[in-house]
């Protein structure tokens, strides 16, 4: 059979094979949760903005009131990371709601600007966590360090006499930040490619498909 | 302030569209019921986008597609029904001609989103402009497309139907 003969049969035939949907069942449909992936982008970011000013709130108290001087730099410093967050998380939630309406234009246009939407978040995020990963933690040593008034425990008798203790600290503290960050790095690629890396290939297979 | 009523009347008189939008992409009814309510929500979304220069059907057929095709789910475990809903079902009486339908639905199972759509818009009777408007895509590359599904529906209807 060919497809010219299916449509003239299908023509012919105007059967309703499927359960029709009342007024009530649509109404109700208009009150869930969407499912589609900016629905998702905007649900994690509306989530990401509580926490970004929680992160204000609590650093913005810990730069107050910690006892050492370290931890009041630190919170400070990340206070003021949080705050400058908050309004590009803004205005990626904006791009999100403009996204709404996309759906009418046509398909190979929505697609486009689906991929690139879910791109440039995907990037920025990627781009955020290895920024704010070695930060914290180079922050974090360097004003531990200079805190005269935190006291590590003693490991001068603990070690053989031909093992310089500050070489050791170093060593240790380099391999740490190393592992760590570079751990980071893979975890935060993984993390990104499971949520949404799997639907970009599949986006970027469909663009290719129509401009073929 | 949009109309919810006005919306909800004519998403009910062309409910038609989104079923067979929602069969063809979905192998299963649960799916489907999820589909058809994204669609829902989509539609009404951009509904105030609609200024009512096309026809609210060609207008809704976009809006499905749209969101038919970018719907993503995770892969589930689940036995893969046949389609029957998005096409007339047939008894199991030996009918050559009924197998050989059988057999274009099997195929058309097979077909990329892109394909299915193509192929939607076709079966509904719209122009290649009109179909290339909705795509995005010129009528000069829906027509190369719409002959590569012909092709490629008759070599696996051709298939199924040495199987069945």
């Amino acid at each position: 059979m060919e497809l010219d003969e299916l449509k003239i049969l299908l023509n012919g035939q105007q059967t309703q094979t499927h359960v029709v949907k009342s007024a009530e069942e649509i109404t109700f449909m208009l009150t869930t949760k969407t499912r589609s992936i900016t629905g998702k982008l905007r649900r994690s970011l509306r989530i990401e903005i509580i926490c970004c000013y929680a992160a204000v709130i609590l650093c913005g108290a810990a730069a107050i009131f910690a006892t050492y001087r370290s931890l009041r730099i630190y919170f400070a410093v990340f206070f003021i990371f949080s705050l400058l967050f908050l309004p590009y998380l803004y205005s990626l939630l904006k791009k999100i709601n403009q996204f709404k309406s996309s759906n009418t234009l046509p398909v190979k246009e929505n697609l486009q600007s689906l991929f690139n939407l879910l791109k440039t978040f995907v990037k920025r995020y990627f781009q955020i966590t290895i920024f704010l990963v070695p930060a914290c933690l180079v922050l974090a040593l360097l004003l531990g360090y200079n805190d005269n008034s935190l006291q590590g425990p003693d490991l001068e008798g603990l070690l053989s006499p031909h093992i310089n203790l500050d070489t050791l600290k170093s060593v240790m503290v380099i391999a740490y930040l190393a592992i760590f960050s570079v751990a980071m790095y893979y975890f935060t690629r993984w993390y990104l490619k499971k949520l949404y890396g799997n639907y970009l290939d599949q986006l970027q297979l469909l663009i290719k498909e129509l401009d073929e | 302030m949009v109309d919810s009523k006005e919306f909800i009347a004519l998403l009910k008189r062309h409910q038609n569209i989104v079923h067979k939008v929602c069969s063809l992409y979905m192998d299963n009814i649960a799916d489907r019921e999820d589909l058809f309510q994204e669609i829902t929500l989509q539609a009404w979304n951009a509904f105030r986008s609609f200024r009512g220069e096309a026809k609210f059907s060609t207008w809704l057929y976009r809006v499905a597609l749209n969101t038919a095709i970018s719907f993503y789910r995770k892969e589930k475990r689940m036995p893969v029904f046949t389609n029957t809903e998005v096409f007339p079902e047939y008894c199991e009486e030996h009918n050559p001609a009924e197998e050989q339908m059988q057999a274009m639905y099997k195929a058309i199972e097979s077909l990329s989103k892109i394909d299915k759509a193509l192929l939607i818009l076709y079966l509904e009777d719209y122009s290649y402009d009109e179909i290339g408007n909705m795509l995005g895509i010129t009528a000069n590359n829906v027509a190369v497309k719409i002959n590569r599904v012909k092709t490629r529906l008759k070599e696996e209807s051709k298939k199924h139907y040495q199987f069945s």
